[in-house]
């Protein structure tokens, strides 16, 4: 499609069966007024013929309503040539006939795109074959198959002449006509492309202002997070410091005792939130690391009892949310510290197995001791604040729990929870 | 042994400076930037520098050291749980001791120094 305007020749499908349609409505006219006209002077063969040629242009108009205006067309070129050639054989040359030929080229350009080169370039090779058959025929012929009286013979002349001109021009302001429309529809295409264009434009301008401002935002929001968290996590830090600092002052060794573990809880919690900082959704945390980092600082914690406690782990890739996350890490926490402090103390050595595995859709963490053991039935929970810790916490993750010691055989304890939050890929075995 | 602590918290400063006394170091000084804390490196010259990767300022704990390494090559704890490959990479050039999770607890800052080779 060229885009100076005037000189555009496009011709949607639309149009050209506009274009057959109205040209065949044309011939079918002019073919009934030439009826008249050639039955006025007793030509009842032209007549016949010409009746012929007004019902197949009638039925190209059917065909091209069928949405065959390529057949249509085709017929069109075809039917016009053979039309000129039966009609200049029968009334001669002289008839003037041929002055159809002359409209055929702004007939063709209404009929194809101008894309379509070849197919014009045929079209028009048929219509200069047509002249050439005509005029051979012409020369060749000694007399016309219909005699035709002189003043008949200039009246059809005149009438061909005329009539052929009024359709060249017909057909040139057709063309004209299709050309300014072509122009005008891709003026108004340009100017609503540049209407959406400066729409778009603007659009894009606006989602790039909320854009910049939702990473503003978000940034705000990660600045803030981190302020906060460093924050906690300092006070935190503040409270085990002090806590700590009160252990060197403080001379009864269970006083010593319960203010160690208070800092160790503590630190469960700040290890917990450092994880959840440090996780890429802030929702869930990858408890191996973290389990990891529990047993050591208990472990280091109670360092200073000299017994040679082994803590294997069996952690699946598990990760927990921070609803389940907590309660759990408080358990193990007292789990392990309750171990040291009671398990193992009549031995220098001992064994701790930790497995945190799923099962379904269970989560189960076997806790097991090889230590002194302890009669289940016989413990008072209103003196171990310990147990009372593991009760609450299993009862804050909605799980089941089974105590099995007996004295000198170990401890073992199991707790299944479910968790929704939770994810499995693996699992690593350790030894701490 | 004589320790540095920088520390964007004033009071776990403090903390910290005690526990560490309270368990028989010395700690030269307390900061709380790393200009200061390069600062008192050249000052102090410590044995051993106790980092907080967040401090006040524009460097930040591993910024700080990759500074200090430059002219001492001191060995450091970074008191971060975050010891991912990122900060480990940045960090690659110092004298990593050790990363500690805040609270820091006094044994194992204990097992940190024994590694310390003072000389």
């Amino acid at each position: 499609m060229k885009s100076k305007k005037g000189a555009v020749h496009f011709q949607s499908e639309g149009a050209i069966i506009k274009t057959i349609n109205r040209f065949c409505y044309a011939i079918a006219i002019s073919a009934i007024l030439d009826i008249f006209l050639y039955a006025f002077m007793g030509l009842y063969a032209i007549c016949g013929v010409l009746v012929v040629v007004g019902a197949l242009f009638l039925w190209f108009i059917y065909l091209n309503k069928k949405s065959h205006y390529k057949v249509s067309r085709a017929a069109i070129i075809i039917t016009t040539n053979m039309g000129v050639i039966v009609f200049s054989a029968f009334l001669g040359f002289k008839s003037g006939i041929f002055f159809f030929l002359f409209a055929t080229p702004h007939l063709t350009y209404l009929l194809y795109n101008f894309k379509e080169k070849f197919s014009i370039f045929l079209c028009l090779l048929s219509y200069l074959i047509t002249f050439i058959a005509i005029y051979l025929i012409d020369n060749y012929q000694l007399d016309t198959p219909i005699a035709i009286s002189q003043s008949n013979a200039n009246i059809i002349y005149i009438a061909n002449f005329s009539v052929s001109l009024v359709l060249s021009f017909i057909l040139i302001a057709f063309f004209a006509s299709n050309n300014n429309t072509v122009s005008e529809m891709l003026t108004d295409a340009n100017t609503s492309l540049q209407d959406k264009q400066v729409n778009l434009e603007k659009e894009i301008d606006e989602k790039s202002k909320i854009n910049t401002e939702l990473t503003r935002t978000l940034r705000e929001k990660e600045i803030l997070l981190s302020e906060i968290h460093h924050r906690v996590k300092n006070n935190l830090a503040v409270i085990s410091g002090l806590i700590e600092l009160q252990t060197f002052y403080v001379k009864d060794e269970k006083a010593s005792a319960i203010l160690k573990e208070s800092r160790n809880r503590i630190k469960s919690i700040a290890v917990l939130h450092e994880k959840f900082y440090e996780s890429k959704n802030l929702e869930k945390i990858e408890i191996r690391s973290y389990v990891d980092e529990l047993i050591y600082f208990i472990k280091l914690s109670f360092s200073s009892l000299q017994k040679e406690i082994t803590i294997t782990t069996q952690i699946e890739d598990i990760e927990l949310s921070m609803a389940n996350a907590l309660p759990f890490s408080l358990l193990l926490n007292e789990l392990i510290t309750n171990s040291y402090k009671h398990a193992f103390k009549d031995k220098n050595s001992g064994s701790i197995t930790i497995s945190f595995t799923k099962h379904q859709d269970k989560l189960v963490l076997n806790f097991k001791d090889d230590g002194c053991g302890f009669d289940v039935s016989k413990v008072n929970k209103d003196n171990s604040l310990g147990m009372n810790l593991i009760e609450a916490f299993s009862l804050q993750l909605k799980a089941e729990t089974t105590w099995e010691s007996e004295p000198n055989k170990g401890t073992e304890f199991t707790l299944q929870f479910k968790q929704n939050l939770t994810k499995v890929k693996g699992h690593v075995d350790k030894k701490n | 042994m004589r320790v540095l602590i920088v520390e964007d918290d004033f009071m776990l400063c403090l903390i910290n400076k005690k526990s560490i006394e309270l368990i028989g170091y010395t700690v030269v000084a307390t900061v709380t930037n790393g200009i200061d804390a390069i600062e008192a490196v050249k000052k102090y010259k410590p044995n051993v520098v106790l980092m907080d990767l967040r401090l006040e300022g524009g460097l930040d704990g591993i910024d700080t050291m990759n500074e200090i390494v430059k002219f001492a090559n001191i060995p450091v704890i970074y008191l971060t749980a975050n010891s991912d490959e990122v900060n480990k990479e940045r960090a690659a050039k110092t004298n990593i001791l050790g990363f500690c999770v805040k609270p820091v607890h006094f044994e194992e800052l204990r097992v940190l120094f024994a590694k310390v080779k003072v000389k």
